[in-house]
Protein backbone atom coordinates (compact mmCIF):
# COMPACT_ATOMS: atom_id res chain seq x y z
CA UNK A 1 0.00 0.00 0.00
CA UNK A 2 2.93 2.55 0.54
CA UNK A 3 4.41 4.36 -2.35
CA UNK A 4 7.14 1.98 -3.25
CA UNK A 5 4.64 -0.74 -3.78
CA UNK A 6 3.88 0.86 -7.36
CA UNK A 7 5.98 0.61 -10.15
CA UNK A 8 8.52 3.23 -10.72
CA UNK A 9 7.15 3.81 -14.07
CA UNK A 10 3.58 4.35 -13.39
CA UNK A 11 2.98 7.75 -12.75
CA UNK A 12 -0.80 8.74 -11.77
CA UNK A 13 -1.01 10.32 -15.21
CA UNK A 14 0.34 6.47 -16.67
CA UNK A 15 -2.43 4.78 -14.61
CA UNK A 16 -5.20 6.55 -15.95
CA UNK A 17 -4.02 5.71 -19.11
CA UNK A 18 -4.38 2.03 -18.14
CA UNK A 19 -7.63 2.66 -17.19
CA UNK A 20 -8.46 3.83 -20.35
CA UNK A 21 -7.19 1.26 -22.27
CA UNK A 22 -9.11 -0.98 -20.01
CA UNK A 23 -12.08 -1.62 -21.98
CA UNK A 24 -10.15 -2.53 -25.68
CA UNK A 25 -7.38 -0.63 -27.81
CA UNK A 26 -7.46 3.26 -28.54
CA UNK A 27 -5.61 5.41 -30.28
CA UNK A 28 -4.32 8.48 -29.25
CA UNK A 29 -7.00 11.06 -29.50
CA UNK A 30 -9.39 8.15 -28.02
CA UNK A 31 -7.34 8.22 -24.63
CA UNK A 32 -7.55 11.66 -23.85
CA UNK A 33 -11.28 12.13 -24.67
CA UNK A 34 -11.93 9.51 -22.52
CA UNK A 35 -9.58 10.62 -19.91
CA UNK A 36 -11.55 14.05 -20.66
CA UNK A 37 -15.34 12.59 -19.99
CA UNK A 38 -14.11 10.59 -17.34
CA UNK A 39 -13.20 13.91 -15.07
CA UNK A 40 -9.20 13.00 -14.93
CA UNK A 41 -6.43 14.66 -16.69
CA UNK A 42 -6.78 16.55 -19.23
CA UNK A 43 -3.67 15.58 -21.03
CA UNK A 44 -1.94 17.37 -24.20
CA UNK A 45 -1.01 15.66 -27.09
CA UNK A 46 3.02 15.53 -26.20
CA UNK A 47 2.70 14.95 -22.43
CA UNK A 48 0.03 11.53 -23.72
CA UNK A 49 2.93 10.69 -26.14
CA UNK A 50 5.76 11.09 -23.36
CA UNK A 51 3.50 9.24 -21.32
CA UNK A 52 2.62 6.90 -23.62
CA UNK A 53 6.63 6.25 -24.77
CA UNK A 54 7.43 5.52 -20.25
CA UNK A 55 4.49 3.21 -20.68
CA UNK A 56 5.54 1.23 -23.63
CA UNK A 57 8.94 0.90 -22.39
CA UNK A 58 7.92 -0.50 -18.79
CA UNK A 59 6.05 -3.07 -20.99
CA UNK A 60 2.55 -2.28 -19.35
CA UNK A 61 1.17 -1.03 -23.39
CA UNK A 62 2.06 -2.12 -26.69
CA UNK A 63 1.34 -0.65 -29.81
CA UNK A 64 -1.80 -2.64 -31.14
CA UNK A 65 -1.65 -4.23 -34.86
CA UNK A 66 -5.74 -4.41 -34.98
CA UNK A 67 -7.33 -2.02 -36.41
CA UNK A 68 -10.86 -0.67 -37.42
CA UNK A 69 -12.31 -1.16 -40.58
CA UNK A 70 -10.39 0.36 -43.58
CA UNK A 71 -13.10 3.41 -43.89
CA UNK A 72 -13.01 4.42 -40.78
CA UNK A 73 -9.05 3.66 -40.22
CA UNK A 74 -6.76 6.61 -40.59
CA UNK A 75 -2.94 4.83 -41.25
CA UNK A 76 -1.38 7.98 -39.23
CA UNK A 77 -3.23 6.62 -35.71
CA UNK A 78 -1.56 3.99 -33.64
CA UNK A 79 -3.77 2.36 -31.55
CA UNK A 80 -2.57 0.71 -27.88
CA UNK A 81 -3.64 -2.10 -25.83
CA UNK A 82 -2.91 -3.26 -22.42
CA UNK A 83 0.12 -6.19 -22.23
CA UNK A 84 -1.06 -8.92 -19.43
CA UNK A 85 2.19 -7.04 -17.43
CA UNK A 86 -0.01 -3.62 -17.68
CA UNK A 87 -3.13 -5.25 -16.69
CA UNK A 88 -1.70 -6.84 -13.44
CA UNK A 89 -0.06 -3.36 -12.97
CA UNK A 90 -3.42 -1.69 -13.15
CA UNK A 91 -4.66 -4.15 -10.96
CA UNK A 92 -2.28 -4.14 -8.18
CA UNK A 93 -2.68 -0.22 -8.30
CA UNK A 94 -6.56 -0.67 -8.02
CA UNK A 95 -5.51 -2.36 -4.66
CA UNK A 96 -3.04 -0.18 -3.58
CA UNK A 97 -5.64 3.20 -3.92
CA UNK A 98 -8.43 0.85 -1.85
CA UNK A 99 -6.16 -0.45 1.02
CA UNK A 100 -4.96 3.41 1.11
CA UNK A 101 -8.86 4.17 1.14
CA UNK A 102 -9.54 2.01 3.86
CA UNK A 103 -6.82 3.41 6.04
CA UNK A 104 -8.08 6.93 4.90
CA UNK A 105 -11.82 6.40 6.24
CA UNK A 106 -10.72 4.89 9.09
CA UNK A 107 -9.57 8.02 10.22
CA UNK A 108 -10.66 11.40 11.74
CA UNK A 109 -9.99 13.06 8.92
CA UNK A 110 -12.73 11.17 6.61
CA UNK A 111 -15.38 13.46 7.32
CA UNK A 112 -17.50 11.75 9.66
CA UNK A 113 -18.18 14.78 11.97
CA UNK A 114 -19.76 14.82 15.06
CA UNK A 115 -23.15 15.79 15.97
CA UNK A 116 -23.37 19.44 17.43
CA UNK A 117 -24.74 19.77 20.22
CA UNK A 118 -26.72 22.84 21.10
CA UNK A 119 -27.21 25.28 24.23
CA UNK B 1 -18.82 33.11 -33.53
CA UNK B 2 -16.92 33.13 -36.71
CA UNK B 3 -15.99 30.09 -38.50
CA UNK B 4 -12.44 29.42 -39.17
CA UNK B 5 -11.83 28.08 -42.87
CA UNK B 6 -10.54 24.73 -43.11
CA UNK B 7 -6.99 26.00 -43.84
CA UNK B 8 -6.67 27.35 -40.95
CA UNK B 9 -6.51 24.23 -38.99
CA UNK B 10 -3.98 23.18 -41.48
CA UNK B 11 -1.97 26.04 -41.08
CA UNK B 12 -1.98 25.29 -37.43
CA UNK B 13 -1.05 21.84 -38.31
CA UNK B 14 2.08 23.22 -40.30
CA UNK B 15 2.92 25.88 -37.30
CA UNK B 16 2.67 22.84 -34.43
CA UNK B 17 4.74 20.43 -36.96
CA UNK B 18 7.42 23.23 -36.48
CA UNK B 19 7.44 23.78 -32.75
CA UNK B 20 7.58 19.83 -32.82
CA UNK B 21 11.18 20.42 -33.62
CA UNK B 22 11.21 21.93 -29.87
CA UNK B 23 11.15 18.23 -28.87
CA UNK B 24 14.54 16.16 -28.96
CA UNK B 25 15.49 14.09 -32.51
CA UNK B 26 14.55 10.49 -31.21
CA UNK B 27 11.42 11.25 -29.43
CA UNK B 28 10.23 13.56 -32.64
CA UNK B 29 11.19 10.45 -34.65
CA UNK B 30 9.38 8.15 -32.49
CA UNK B 31 6.02 9.76 -31.81
CA UNK B 32 6.10 13.42 -34.24
CA UNK B 33 3.98 12.07 -36.29
CA UNK B 34 1.08 10.70 -33.86
CA UNK B 35 1.84 13.82 -31.64
CA UNK B 36 0.66 15.68 -34.84
CA UNK B 37 -2.37 13.83 -35.62
CA UNK B 38 -3.59 13.78 -32.28
CA UNK B 39 -3.47 17.64 -32.26
CA UNK B 40 -5.39 17.96 -35.66
CA UNK B 41 -7.86 15.84 -33.93
CA UNK B 42 -8.15 18.12 -31.44
CA UNK B 43 -8.44 21.13 -33.61
CA UNK B 44 -11.06 19.64 -36.08
CA UNK B 45 -12.99 18.84 -32.72
CA UNK B 46 -12.87 22.21 -31.32
CA UNK B 47 -13.40 23.73 -34.35
CA UNK B 48 -16.38 21.92 -34.91
CA UNK B 49 -17.97 22.53 -31.25
CA UNK B 50 -16.72 26.10 -30.93
CA UNK B 51 -15.85 27.77 -34.40
CA UNK B 52 -12.47 29.90 -33.96
CA UNK B 53 -12.63 29.97 -30.25
CA UNK B 54 -11.84 26.43 -29.83
CA UNK B 55 -8.70 26.46 -32.52
CA UNK B 56 -7.99 28.89 -29.52
CA UNK B 57 -9.24 26.88 -26.86
CA UNK B 58 -6.58 24.06 -28.45
CA UNK B 59 -3.54 26.49 -28.73
CA UNK B 60 -3.93 27.79 -25.24
CA UNK B 61 -3.54 23.94 -24.25
CA UNK B 62 -1.22 22.39 -26.43
CA UNK B 63 1.70 25.31 -25.95
CA UNK B 64 2.46 24.74 -22.11
CA UNK B 65 2.13 21.40 -22.65
CA UNK B 66 4.46 21.10 -25.31
CA UNK B 67 6.79 23.70 -23.15
CA UNK B 68 6.74 21.33 -20.12
CA UNK B 69 7.15 18.24 -22.16
CA UNK B 70 10.10 19.30 -24.17
CA UNK B 71 12.12 20.59 -20.88
CA UNK B 72 10.74 17.19 -19.30
CA UNK B 73 12.44 15.78 -22.30
CA UNK B 74 15.54 17.10 -22.56
CA UNK B 75 16.21 17.43 -18.93
CA UNK B 76 15.95 13.03 -18.75
CA UNK B 77 17.97 12.85 -21.88
CA UNK B 78 20.83 15.02 -20.14
CA UNK B 79 20.59 12.71 -16.86
CA UNK B 80 20.34 9.24 -19.33
CA UNK B 81 23.78 10.98 -20.55
CA UNK B 82 25.12 11.70 -17.09
CA UNK B 83 24.20 8.21 -15.87
CA UNK B 84 25.69 6.36 -18.35
CA UNK B 85 28.63 8.26 -16.97
CA UNK B 86 30.98 6.25 -14.64
CA UNK B 87 31.10 8.70 -11.43
CA UNK B 88 32.79 12.03 -11.32
CA UNK B 89 35.11 10.84 -8.78
CA UNK B 90 36.75 7.67 -10.97
CA UNK B 91 37.30 10.07 -14.36
CA UNK B 92 39.42 12.17 -12.35
CA UNK B 93 41.29 9.70 -10.89
CA UNK B 94 42.08 8.32 -14.37
CA UNK B 95 42.83 11.66 -15.98
CA UNK B 96 45.06 12.82 -13.08
CA UNK B 97 47.63 10.20 -14.48
CA UNK B 98 48.06 11.80 -17.67
CA UNK B 99 47.99 15.22 -16.08
CA UNK B 100 50.46 14.22 -14.04
CA UNK B 101 53.06 12.52 -16.44
CA UNK B 102 52.88 15.93 -17.99
CA UNK B 103 54.06 17.95 -15.40
CA UNK B 104 56.77 15.41 -14.24
CA UNK B 105 57.98 15.96 -17.79
CA UNK B 106 58.23 19.31 -17.25
CA UNK B 107 59.64 19.58 -14.03
CA UNK B 108 62.34 16.62 -15.66
CA UNK B 109 62.78 19.25 -18.10
CA UNK B 110 63.23 22.51 -15.62
CA UNK B 111 65.49 19.90 -13.82
CA UNK B 112 67.92 18.25 -16.61
CA UNK B 113 67.75 21.51 -19.49
CA UNK B 114 70.45 19.66 -21.45
CA UNK B 115 67.93 18.56 -24.36
CA UNK B 116 65.70 21.30 -24.61
CA UNK B 117 68.34 22.86 -27.37
CA UNK B 118 67.89 20.03 -29.03
CA UNK B 119 64.96 20.67 -31.84
CA UNK B 120 64.33 16.57 -32.16
CA UNK B 121 63.90 16.94 -28.09
CA UNK B 122 61.91 19.47 -27.79
CA UNK B 123 59.72 18.18 -30.58
CA UNK B 124 59.39 14.97 -28.81
CA UNK B 125 58.27 16.42 -25.31
CA UNK B 126 55.77 18.75 -27.38
CA UNK B 127 54.33 15.50 -28.90
CA UNK B 128 54.34 13.73 -25.52
CA UNK B 129 52.56 16.92 -23.86
CA UNK B 130 49.67 16.73 -26.75
CA UNK B 131 49.57 12.65 -26.28
CA UNK B 132 48.79 13.33 -22.57
CA UNK B 133 46.24 15.97 -23.15
CA UNK B 134 44.69 13.59 -25.15
CA UNK B 135 44.06 10.90 -23.16
CA UNK B 136 43.28 13.02 -20.10
CA UNK B 137 40.32 14.48 -22.22
CA UNK B 138 39.31 10.60 -23.28
CA UNK B 139 39.74 9.81 -19.58
CA UNK B 140 37.49 12.76 -18.40
CA UNK B 141 34.47 11.96 -21.06
CA UNK B 142 33.80 8.57 -21.13
CA UNK B 143 34.56 5.36 -18.78
CA UNK B 144 37.46 5.83 -16.77
CA UNK B 145 40.24 2.59 -17.40
CA UNK B 146 39.45 -0.87 -16.68
CA UNK B 147 41.15 -3.04 -14.07
CA UNK B 148 42.52 -5.11 -16.88
CA UNK B 149 43.70 -2.29 -18.69
CA UNK B 150 45.63 -0.86 -15.27
CA UNK B 151 46.78 -4.87 -14.52
CA UNK B 152 48.48 -5.02 -17.75
CA UNK B 153 49.70 -1.63 -18.03
CA UNK B 154 51.73 -2.59 -14.57
CA UNK B 155 52.75 -6.00 -15.06
CA UNK B 156 55.29 -4.82 -17.70
CA UNK B 157 57.39 -3.48 -13.97
CA UNK B 158 59.16 -6.75 -13.72
CA UNK B 159 60.36 -6.68 -16.85
CA UNK B 160 61.88 -2.84 -16.75
CA UNK B 161 63.62 -4.09 -13.30
CA UNK B 162 64.63 -7.03 -14.82
CA UNK B 163 66.39 -4.54 -17.64
CA UNK B 164 67.69 -2.42 -15.18
CA UNK B 165 68.85 -4.66 -12.49
CA UNK B 166 69.00 -8.04 -13.51
CA UNK B 167 69.72 -9.54 -16.61
CA UNK B 168 69.91 -6.86 -18.82
CA UNK B 169 67.98 -8.78 -21.21
CA UNK B 170 67.56 -8.12 -25.45
CA UNK B 171 65.17 -5.23 -25.76
CA UNK B 172 63.35 -6.43 -28.28
CA UNK B 173 61.81 -9.49 -25.27
CA UNK B 174 61.11 -6.49 -23.39
CA UNK B 175 59.16 -4.77 -26.07
CA UNK B 176 57.35 -7.75 -27.20
CA UNK B 177 56.31 -8.48 -23.52
CA UNK B 178 54.72 -5.08 -23.64
CA UNK B 179 52.79 -5.50 -26.68
CA UNK B 180 51.77 -8.65 -25.47
CA UNK B 181 50.00 -7.00 -22.46
CA UNK B 182 48.96 -3.98 -24.38
CA UNK B 183 47.27 -6.43 -26.74
CA UNK B 184 45.47 -8.38 -24.24
CA UNK B 185 44.09 -5.65 -22.29
CA UNK B 186 42.44 -4.39 -25.50
CA UNK B 187 41.30 -7.93 -26.64
CA UNK B 188 39.45 -8.09 -23.50
CA UNK B 189 38.20 -4.25 -23.93
CA UNK B 190 37.07 -4.86 -27.11
CA UNK B 191 34.87 -8.03 -26.33
CA UNK B 192 33.32 -5.99 -23.68
CA UNK B 193 32.82 -3.17 -25.61
CA UNK B 194 32.68 -3.41 -29.12
CA UNK B 195 33.16 -0.03 -30.85
CA UNK B 196 36.19 1.39 -32.07
CA UNK B 197 36.87 3.83 -29.20
CA UNK B 198 36.77 0.95 -26.12
CA UNK B 199 39.59 -0.61 -27.95
CA UNK B 200 42.01 2.31 -28.90
CA UNK B 201 41.76 3.87 -25.52
CA UNK B 202 42.49 0.74 -23.55
CA UNK B 203 45.37 0.08 -25.84
CA UNK B 204 46.55 3.55 -25.09
CA UNK B 205 45.74 3.70 -21.85
CA UNK B 206 47.85 0.47 -21.13
CA UNK B 207 50.98 1.61 -23.19
CA UNK B 208 50.93 4.97 -20.89
CA UNK B 209 50.82 2.88 -18.02
CA UNK B 210 53.43 0.57 -19.02
CA UNK B 211 55.37 3.53 -19.98
CA UNK B 212 54.87 5.24 -16.48
CA UNK B 213 55.65 1.80 -15.11
CA UNK B 214 59.49 2.11 -17.23
CA UNK B 215 59.85 5.85 -15.83
CA UNK B 216 59.54 4.73 -12.06
CA UNK B 217 62.06 1.96 -12.64
CA UNK B 218 64.31 4.53 -14.42
CA UNK B 219 64.16 7.08 -12.10
CA UNK B 220 64.68 4.30 -8.77
CA UNK B 221 68.08 3.30 -10.94
CA UNK B 222 68.93 6.41 -11.30
CA UNK B 223 68.41 7.41 -7.50
CA UNK B 224 70.27 4.33 -6.86
CA UNK B 225 72.87 4.31 -8.95
CA UNK B 226 73.96 7.64 -8.39
CA UNK B 227 76.90 6.98 -6.23
CA UNK B 228 78.28 5.92 -9.31
CA UNK B 229 77.34 9.11 -11.64
CA UNK B 230 79.08 10.98 -9.52
CA UNK B 231 82.44 9.25 -9.90
CA UNK B 232 81.68 9.58 -14.16
CA UNK B 233 83.76 12.85 -14.63
CA UNK B 234 81.74 13.38 -17.98
CA UNK B 235 78.41 13.16 -16.37
CA UNK B 236 79.63 15.29 -13.65
CA UNK B 237 81.12 18.17 -16.02
CA UNK B 238 77.50 17.87 -17.86
CA UNK B 239 75.80 18.24 -14.36
CA UNK B 240 78.29 21.77 -13.63
CA UNK B 241 77.46 22.97 -16.52
CA UNK B 242 73.30 22.64 -16.57
CA UNK B 243 73.59 25.26 -13.53
CA UNK B 244 72.04 23.12 -10.88
CA UNK B 245 72.83 22.66 -7.54
CA UNK B 246 71.54 19.30 -6.47
CA UNK B 247 73.19 16.40 -8.14
CA UNK B 248 69.82 13.87 -6.95
CA UNK B 249 67.45 16.19 -9.10
CA UNK B 250 69.51 16.33 -11.91
CA UNK B 251 69.57 12.81 -12.02
CA UNK B 252 65.90 12.46 -11.56
CA UNK B 253 64.98 14.67 -14.13
CA UNK B 254 67.38 13.18 -16.44
CA UNK B 255 65.58 9.74 -16.15
CA UNK B 256 61.95 11.11 -16.30
CA UNK B 257 63.37 12.84 -19.61
CA UNK B 258 64.12 9.14 -20.44
CA UNK B 259 61.03 7.68 -19.36
CA UNK B 260 58.94 10.31 -21.27
CA UNK B 261 59.67 8.72 -24.36
CA UNK B 262 58.33 5.23 -23.28
CA UNK B 263 55.10 6.42 -22.42
CA UNK B 264 54.85 8.27 -25.98
CA UNK B 265 55.51 5.45 -28.02
CA UNK B 266 53.02 3.53 -25.14
CA UNK B 267 49.86 5.99 -26.18
CA UNK B 268 50.77 5.85 -30.05
CA UNK B 269 51.88 2.42 -30.51
CA UNK B 270 48.79 0.88 -27.84
CA UNK B 271 45.95 2.60 -29.34
CA UNK B 272 47.23 1.02 -32.83
CA UNK B 273 47.21 -2.15 -31.08
CA UNK B 274 43.86 -1.08 -29.56
CA UNK B 275 42.70 -0.55 -33.24
CA UNK B 276 43.86 -4.03 -34.62
CA UNK B 277 42.01 -5.77 -31.48
CA UNK B 278 38.95 -3.74 -32.08
CA UNK B 279 38.92 -5.28 -35.83
CA UNK B 280 40.01 -8.35 -35.09
CA UNK B 281 37.26 -8.90 -32.68
CA UNK B 282 34.86 -7.06 -34.92
CA UNK B 283 35.87 -10.15 -37.45
CA UNK B 284 35.47 -13.02 -35.33
CA UNK B 285 32.22 -12.00 -34.11
CA UNK B 286 30.69 -11.24 -37.70
CA UNK B 287 32.00 -14.78 -38.44
CA UNK B 288 30.42 -16.29 -35.71
CA UNK B 289 27.47 -14.29 -36.15
CA UNK B 290 27.72 -15.96 -40.39
CA UNK B 291 28.08 -19.83 -38.85
CA UNK B 292 25.44 -19.34 -36.72
CA UNK B 293 22.85 -18.24 -39.51
CA UNK B 294 24.20 -21.08 -41.62
CA UNK B 295 23.55 -23.45 -39.18
CA UNK B 296 20.28 -22.21 -38.56
CA UNK B 297 19.21 -21.98 -42.36
CA UNK B 298 20.63 -25.34 -42.62
CA UNK B 299 18.53 -26.79 -40.15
Amino acid sequence: MAERDRPPTLTDTGFQILLALADGDRHGYEIMQTLAQSGLSRLGPATLYRTIHTLQQAGLIEESDQRPAPELDDQRRRYYRLTRHGRQAARAEIERLRRLLAIAQSTPLAGRTRPRTVG
Amino acid sequence: MTAPRPDQVHKSGRAYARLLRLLPAEFRAAYGQPVLQTFLDMCSAGVHERGRRGLLAVWSRVLPDLAVCAAREWTARLWRRIDDRPPVGSRLAAAALPVLGALLVIYSQLRYPANLTLPEYVFYYLALLASLAVLTAVLLASRAAAPVVVLCGFASTPGWVLMFHIARPGAAALVLQVLFLIAVASLVEARRTPTVAAGARAGAVTGALAGLSMLIVNVTDGLTTMASAGQDTEYVTEFARSGQRSLAAYVIGERIGGGAFTIIYGVVIGALIGLAATAATALVRRGSTLSRRAAASGE
